[in-house]
């Protein structure tokens, strides 16, 4: 269940052609700023497949200037024997 | 119930708020965000438990428990933004030892018993004590966390219904000489502007104010003001770099005292400058000047009145020859150039200007001097009462405004006037419907006085509130050993075992900030209200009803007749009726119940946002400045020279000790010491020497050093360059550390007008262990 939280920092003037694209993701919850240029991008997803095919797709958004990561939490990974 | 992955992606979404918050400070995210992530939890506003700045926060509730903190962006102090200790301020209501149950010591050992037996056996020791000894053989001392109720009735029965004046608080320690400050300079405490002040100013001078580390989201909101304005400058004046300094545009260090000397300075240039503002001096200034070589208070039964002596502008700026930027430079350690740069900041008239200060102008053995001497600054160029331009003293605790300076639980106030005033005794005998002649027209014991009086014996029972006397104050041993002494009989209500319990009689579990209702006063005299948001644990009960059930039990309950369901609604519509009017009226209880706080003078239905000038408040006359606080509607320009501290570094004792607070602790550490984070950023008191002085001792970061003064001596750890930087031959220790007491070695010398100790100037010792 790997759940992460971003900064996201569009390109000058693309603020809200991010935001329009962040929203379209499957797997992303945004939360723009009131007054400022910065959108907190939260994903979530059910294993590490989908997590990949997430990160794809943020990465694949040309508006974003900068994304931070800030919080990751995953699943502790079975102990192998 | 909240499932686990909601619960993850809300402390993934709180965890990029706060990171974008420290990015972009006063950064908002609209409060709809939190409740989708967090849709278990319920959010109410409160104003946080700590610092005077009176963060708004919203804490959300989930299943009876307070689990999580938000700034709140309706609050016009940080419009959202919180510090690490407000963050986690909720977590200090559940340390595991938290104060459940009454205790009472039973032969030498404090045992559990029913909070009812403990409270019959204060008030049959108050009894026992006054019928024995007299009225003033007890007190009460409290403090500026006290909420505005709880040092309303402490106020209203020792003084209205016991007939003492033996009522002290804490802030005695940290904003008294603020309060003579504006009293003499104004007529009337308090600053005049607001935090308004700091989005309409150009220039920021921090007097000895640390205030990245205990002011840190007005800092932010400095720092915010210089990001968008770019003429913003931040000077910070201190005797130690700290993380101020780092962020500041220029620092400036001075030796210790000798901001007096400075501020003379400053004012000698302004006038050499011909940058005096005359228009606003001959309409709205009077000159005064007062006594001299005035002690230091550390004799037992030490007395000193000031006397105001008037004068001319003539004979001002004759005083200020002594003080040209050379002669103040060798003094000082300030260039000459930079005595001049400040002067200039003050004197530009195309400049905005704000004065910062707090602890490091405050406690200082001429802290009244001093906080005139930058009121003169002010009113010399007349940048004062407008946006953007004023003095302003910061409070360090959530209410020493509101409970300690405006309901008045100092030994000679009252909630309006003060007590050797008849016609503020007549005013109090009638509110609180008892005879006027219970109400002692005489002082009695400040602070260090009354804890004197303890150890003489003139004073036999104490009841300590929301305070840690035991750590903070000067000369401690002293003190701990006068409240060990036989007959003495000591109550602490308090919220942990601390070391002001371990050496009480009785110890009264107190109810926290949100397990009970109240208001809280910031330093910009916004009032604040609560409600009860959580239980109390056990047997906790608030100050507020403690004080009540012994007053009850003491035979005033007819002083005392509110509900519990309503009673702080009843207090506070009580205590109003003192401060009725445009100078001071406060806000009803249903206005403050709506509103994220709400700034005094309350008239009319509007907040009063800058004293003493007919556009911005009801109360002034004419249309511009009018200083109505002193009967000549001026302010007063005080002549008071530089008098040197009473123990400087010597051969014996060649350091000067300078002690103060980090960012993570509040004050004694009592309760953030119990938050695992805060604890672990901070583990433990620490003094910080210049990495020259460590050179020359042979220390290292991690090694012991002993401190040495002539009270004591401490052994603790060595910080170079870790986080502040004392300048050569200085030492600084924080003070929140119970197992590293830095005040056993301090000196209880006092301003002997304000009654306020000097914790920032003694003289120290520093020896390689």
């Amino acid at each position: 269940m790997p759940v992460k939280s971003y900064l996201a920092f569009s390109h000058e003037g693309r603020y809200p052609h991010m935001i329009a694209r962040l929203e379209q993701c499957d797997g992303v919850s945004v939360y723009p700023a009131e007054n400022r240029n910065v959108a907190v991008v939260v994903t979530s997803s059910d294993d590490e497949s989908s997590e990949q095919r997430v990160k794809s797709a943020l990465e694949a958004i040309v508006d974003i200037h900068c994304l931070t990561l800030v919080f990751g939490y995953a699943d502790p990974a079975p102990f192998a024997v | 119930m909240v499932s686990r992955r909601i619960f993850i992606k809300n402390m993934a979404l709180s965890s990029a708020v706060v990171a974008a918050q420290s990015l972009l400070p006063g950064v908002l995210f609209p409060s709809a965000s939190f409740g989708a992530a967090a849709s278990g939890l319920t959010w109410h506003k409160t104003p946080c438990r700590f610092c005077g700045v009176g963060c708004g926060l919203l804490v959300g509730i989930d299943s009876g428990r307070a689990v999580a903190v938000k700034g709140d962006p309706a609050s016009a102090v940080n419009k959202g933004l919180c510090c690490v200790k407000g963050y986690h301020s909720v977590q200090a209501l559940y340390g595991k030892d938290r104060l459940r149950s009454a205790q009472m010591r039973k032969n030498g050992r404090l045992v559990d018993v029913p909070l009812s037996e403990a409270l019959d056996a204060v008030a049959d020791h108050f009894k026992k004590t006054i019928a024995a000894h007299g009225k003033d053989s007890v007190a009460i001392y409290g403090s500026g966390q006290w909420t505005i109720p709880d040092g309303y009735v402490a106020a209203k029965l020792f003084k209205g219904c016991l007939g003492t004046n033996n009522v002290e608080a804490n802030a005695r320690l940290c904003m008294a000489s603020a309060v003579t400050g504006f009293l003499t300079s104004f007529g009337l405490d308090e600053p005049m502007g607001c935090y308004e002040d700091i989005d309409h100013a150009d220039v920021f001078i921090l007097w000895g104010n640390n205030m990245a580390e205990m002011h840190p989201v007005l800092f932010s909101r400095l720092l915010e003001r210089r990001q968008h304005h770019k003429r913003t400058l931040i000077v910070d004046l201190a005797t130690r770099t700290t993380r101020t300094s780092f962020a500041a545009d220029k620092s400036i260090l001075f030796e210790p005292q000798t901001d007096l000397a400075i501020a003379n300075c400053i004012a000698y240039q302004i006038i050499k400058d011909g940058r005096v503002n005359r228009s606003f001096v001959e309409k709205h200034v009077a000159f005064k000047k007062g006594h001299t070589d005035i002690g230091y208070g550390l004799e037992d039964g030490f007395h000193f009145k000031d006397e105001a002596t008037p004068t001319d502008f003539a004979g001002y700026a004759a005083f200020l020859e002594d003080y040209t930027p050379e002669k103040v430079a060798s003094l000082t350690g300030v260039s000459a150039a930079d005595l001049r740069y400040l002067a200039a900041l003050y004197g530009d008239p195309n400049r905005k200007v704000v004065s910062f200060w707090c602890m490091g102008m405050n406690q200082h053995t001429r802290g009244t001097w001093i906080n005139n001497l930058v009121y003169n600054l002010h009113l010399l160029v007349g940048k004062i009462s407008r946006p953007g331009n004023g003095p302003f003293s910061l409070t360090g605790q959530p209410s020493a405004c509101g409970t300690v300076r405006e309901v008045g639980t100092l030994t000679h106030k009252l909630p309006h006037g003060v007590v050797m005033n008849e016609a503020a005794r007549k005013k109090a005998a009638e509110i609180w419907q008892v005879p006027v002649e219970n109400i002692d027209p005489k002082p009695s014991h400040h602070t260090v006085s009354m804890f004197r009086a303890l150890d003489s014996g003139a004073i036999r029972m104490m009841w300590i509130q929301v305070t840690n006397p035991m750590v903070t104050m000067p000369k401690l041993k002293r003190y701990r050993d006068a409240a060990k002494k036989e007959g003495r009989f000591i109550v602490v209500s308090d919220v942990y075992p601390t070391p002001t319990t371990d050496i009480a009689d009785v110890v009264l579990p107190s109810a926290m900030w949100i397990e009970r209702e109240g208001m809280y006063g910031n330093s910009e005299r916004r009032t604040q209200h609560f409600q009860q948001l959580v239980e109390p644990p056990g047997e906790a009960m608030s100050d507020t009803l403690q004080i009540i059930e012994v007053a009850r039990r003491m035979g005033f309950g007819d002083k005392f007749p509110q509900d519990p369901k309503t009673h702080i609604r009843e207090i506070w519509e009580e205590y109003r009726r003192f401060h009725d009017g445009p100078k001071h009226g406060m806000a009803p209880y249903e206005v403050l119940l709506q509103r994220p706080g709400v700034i005094w003078p309350f008239h009319e239905g509007r907040e009063t946002k800058w004293r003493y000038h007919a556009e911005t408040d009801p109360a002034a006359k004419g249309s511009s400045f009018d200083f109505y606080g002193k009967p000549d509607h001026r302010a007063w320009i005080w002549a008071r020279p530089y008098e040197p501290a009473p123990e400087v570094p010597d051969r014996e004792y060649p350091f000067w000790l300078c002690t103060g607070r980090v960012l993570e602790h509040w004050h004694s550490g009592s309760m953030t010491r119990r938050i695992p984070v805060l604890h672990r950023a901070v583990p433990e008191a620490y003094a910080e020497l210049h990495p020259d002085d460590a050179t020359r001792l042979g220390v290292r970061s991690g090694e012991r050093i002993r401190l040495v003064t002539r009270r004591g001596s401490l052994e603790m750890t060595v910080a170079v360059d870790q986080r502040g930087r004392p300048a050569r031959g200085h030492v600084f220790v924080p003070f929140f550390d119970e197992a590293l007491l830095i005040n056993e070695v301090t000196l209880d010398a006092y301003c002997p007008i304000s009654k306020q100790p000097d914790y920032k100037k003694c003289a120290v010792k520093v020896e390689r262990v």
